[in-house]
């Protein structure tokens, strides 16, 4: 039974990685830009949050998560268009040391702004249930966040296959010079992919500050296991991501079960080692589109 | 000057090549090609795009096996060679792009080369190759900060410094503006005197007529003949690979149509790439309705000016005004959506998307615009020209003929219901029968009313659709006018570079 309850609690502790790496996932798939400032999205997202339930004077962290998501986007918007695109052209380095700068920016603000002490949890009663299935543990909002998950990967999907929009992002990703031959202002759209990639963060942001301690400089550490789940899943592909968050979890708490939780770090990057170098290329090989 | 004043004595074989091969996949490139060229000899290789002239090359220099056949470099058995050892046996290799190191001296960057060569020998070859390319007084300056034809030198320098018996020159006059090409000649003509076997791949025909005391010409991999610089050029089956057969256009004529208001004018139009210019001073203009034909040899500039004329390469002077309005500046994807449109050189499709998808791309729909008033949509027309692309519509453009993709590409820019499509090289790599159909697809589309600059290979399909015909030459315009003053011999005089 313990054994049961492991999986499923590291299955749905997953589902809380793969919403934690799909704006990453999302960004190298479409313009194979690895967003070194992923992490601080997610701990900003946690932030602003916080600041407006503190404005509004209230308010569920999940709902006034959407408002924050809607913010974070707006704000990425012209830091993608104005910054990081200018520099694209020059290869792959330059975009992705910008993007480290833009990391080392928001810690600092955030510092500024908040203290480098952690966020005050919020008390909401979903933060803390835990469910007893026929005696198997399972905490909600775990459940939440890989709902969430699959909501998001099957919308972004929806979006990538179905809708104009979604054409422009795959034929810019594809030949980015062809595109313009089309009248694709890939410029605009590369930045609208980094909202969207911005909006799915601040959600998962939220996610993260209701089930874990946040604070400042907590994004790297995020960062990284984003990173893993993306390396996992096949780089740049968005259901490989929901595998690879499965897998992590899994990992995880198989780790913290067998050899101890301390372990847990050691154990999850050094199977995303062994899976760069047994197949460097991600286990759902194929690097899908959409 | 005279040719081949220097005879050597000696005249044993520095490379001797029995029905040597190279396959890729299934593509033959070279496809048994014999060849012996003798110590001291300055031969040229020609021949159209595809006729495996850098693959030839590339089995001389060591970088890659023949597939079978015999291949004697420098004494040396090149079929079993490893590879990058061929500098040590004696051949040098000069790059169409020459890439040194950028942040190192001249004389560092020729010093480099010289490490196959003993330790005291080094100094030595140095100086003597800084010598011979002209370079001596240059040596402390940065590689990055030289020209173009400064850049040239040293890549040969590198090669001179490698003591080579064999010199390999690949497209070294690329770029270069007639003056430079003077230069860049008397230098080859000079290492020629040192006494080294030199064997060039030229686009620039000239540069052969100049240099080569024996031209061999490659046509679909294997060798179409070979003889003196003035033999090969009268050669009727030379004179058709690069210019074409001049029967069967008739089913092409179309009707002289009444010229409108003029659509695309292009002023002192100047662009190129780094330190090269490819464009200089372009003028032309292209009225409502018309066909412009561009033709020109490989590098004379035509799809600098295609891209130049879409926004993909910037302009360096001169301007580009499209109904009325200056483009100049106007990103690529802006200049589709006021309706200049561009059939890219390769298609350039979207190999992962569907042919429908592909198609629609092109929409001004698909932006959230409201699509111009027309009885039809802008798709019904790419399927009325092109019927086949119906049952194509679910396929991966990626999967289809090259043929079946060229439709699409054409497609793609209609769909966004332009003023003026510019063909980069419409026909290039397809079958005869296949270009027939494109081109009478792109009269069809003149007849509609849009404009049309048309960059072809076929030169006498082109001339035969052509309201206007403009020249290019090494980047400038040696010829603008009607079809019917346009002569044979203009034509060869551009291509060939017969005087």
């Amino acid at each position: 039974m313990e054994f049961v309850n492991n999986a499923v609690s590291g299955l749905l502790l997953g589902g809380l990685y793969a919403v934690a790496a799909l704006g990453l996932s999302l960004v190298f798939g479409t313009m194979k830009l690895v967003n070194l400032a992923h992490g601080q999205l997610l701990i900003l997202g946690a932030y602003l949050t916080a600041m407006l339930i503190g404005l509004f004077g209230g308010g569920d962290p999940l709902l006034v998560g959407v408002a924050a998501a809607v913010l974070l986007a707006v704000v990425v918007y012209p830091l993608q268009r104005y910054i990081i695109t200018p520099v694209m052209a020059q290869g792959e380095e330059p975009p992705m040391t910008v993007t480290f700068g833009i990391s080392v920016v928001i810690t600092t603000l955030l510092i500024i702004v908040f203290t480098s002490s952690p966020l005050p949890t919020w008390a909401v009663e979903y933060a803390t249930t835990q469910w007893d299935l026929f005696g198997i543990r399972i905490r909600l909002i775990y459940l939440i966040a890989t709902v969430i998950a699959l909501v998001f990967i099957l919308a972004l999907m929806w979006l990538l296959k179905r809708t104009a929009f979604g054409r422009q992002v795959r034929a810019a990703s594809i030949d980015a010079e062809a595109a313009g031959l089309v009248g694709i202002d890939v410029k605009k759209t590369y930045a609208r992919v980094m909202s969207m990639s911005a909006f799915v963060a601040a959600i998962a942001g939220v996610l993260i500050a209701l089930s874990f301690s946040v604070a400042p400089t907590t994004g790297t550490g995020w960062l990284l296991r984003a990173f893993t789940v993306v390396v996992i899943g096949g780089l740049g592909s968005l259901p490989g991501t929901l595998f690879g968050g499965f897998i992590v979890g899994l990992v995880e708490a198989a780790g913290a079960a067998w050899v101890g939780p301390q372990y847990r770090d050691v154990i999850v990057f050094g199977v995303l080692v062994v899976i760069l170098l047994v197949r460097p290329n991600g286990l759902f090989t194929k690097v899908a589109k959409a | 000057m005279t040719k081949g004043r220097l005879m050597t004595t000696s005249t044993a074989p520095i490379l001797v090549a029995e029905a040597v091969t190279r396959t890729f996949g299934g593509v033959t490139a070279v496809n048994k090609v014999d060849l012996v060229v003798n110590e001291g000899e300055l031969v040229g290789i020609m021949g159209p795009n595809g006729a495996g002239k850098s693959t030839f090359f590339s089995l001389v220099a060591g970088a890659r096996k023949p597939s079978s056949g015999k291949l004697y470099v420098c004494g040396k058995d090149f079929s079993k060679i490893s590879l990058g050892d061929a500098a040590r046996y004696g051949v040098g290799l000069a790059h169409q792009i020459p890439k040194p190191f950028r942040k190192l001296t001249v004389r560092q960057n020729v010093d480099i080369a010289s490490y196959v060569l003993p330790r005291k020998r080094r100094k030595a070859a140095v100086d003597y190759a800084l010598d011979i390319s002209g370079l001596t007084d240059r040596q402390d300056k940065m590689a990055g900060d030289l020209g173009l034809l400064e850049l040239k030198r040293l890549e040969i320098a590198r090669v001179l410094a490698l003591e080579p018996k064999l010199v390999l020159l690949d497209e070294v006059a690329a770029g270069l503006n007639e003056a430079d090409l003077d230069e860049l000649v008397a230098l080859v003509r000079k290492v020629h005197a040192t006494g080294k076997t030199v064997i060039l791949v030229e686009h620039v025909q000239e540069v052969i007529h100049k240099l080569a005391e024996r031209v061999v010409v490659l046509e679909w991999g294997s060798k179409l003949t070979e003889g003196t610089p003035a033999e090969v050029s009268k050669d009727p089956r030379v004179v058709e690979i690069y210019l074409g057969s001049p029967q069967n256009e008739d089913a092409l004529k179309r009707q002289p149509t009444k010229a409108g208001e003029t659509r695309l004018k292009v002023d002192g139009l100047s662009a190129g790439y780094g330190p090269v210019k490819v464009l200089n001073d372009v003028t032309f203009d292209v009225a409502q309705g018309e066909i412009l034909t561009v033709l020109g040899a490989n590098g004379a500039g035509k799809t600098t000016l295609a891209k130049a004329l879409e926004g993909m390469v910037k302009t360096r002077s001169g301007s580009v005004v499209f109904k009325g309005e200056v483009v100049t500046d106007m990103p690529t994807f802006a200049r589709q959506r006021s309706g200049l449109a561009l059939v890219p050189e390769g298609r350039r499709l979207f190999g992962d998307l569907t042919v429908r998808e592909n198609l629609r791309l092109g929409l001004k729909s698909e932006r959230g615009f409201k699509a111009s008033h027309k009885d039809q949509s802008p798709l019904d027309t790419v399927y009325e020209l092109f019927p086949k692309l119906t049952e194509l519509n679910d396929r991966q453009a990626g999967q289809l003929s090259g043929g079946e993709q060229q439709m699409v590409a054409v497609g793609r820019a209609l769909a966004g219901e332009p003023d003026v499509i510019i063909f980069d090289e419409l026909s290039l790599g397809l079958a005869p029968i296949v270009v027939d159909r494109l081109l009478e697809a792109v009269v069809k589309i003149a007849n509609s009313g849009i404009s049309v600059v048309l960059i072809e290979q076929n030169i006498h399909k082109a001339i035969a659709v052509a309201d206007k015909i403009l020249v290019l030459k090494r980047g400038e315009v040696v010829f603008s006018g009607k079809p019917k003053d346009f002569s044979e011999e203009e034509l060869q005089r551009a291509y060939l570079g017969a005087e």
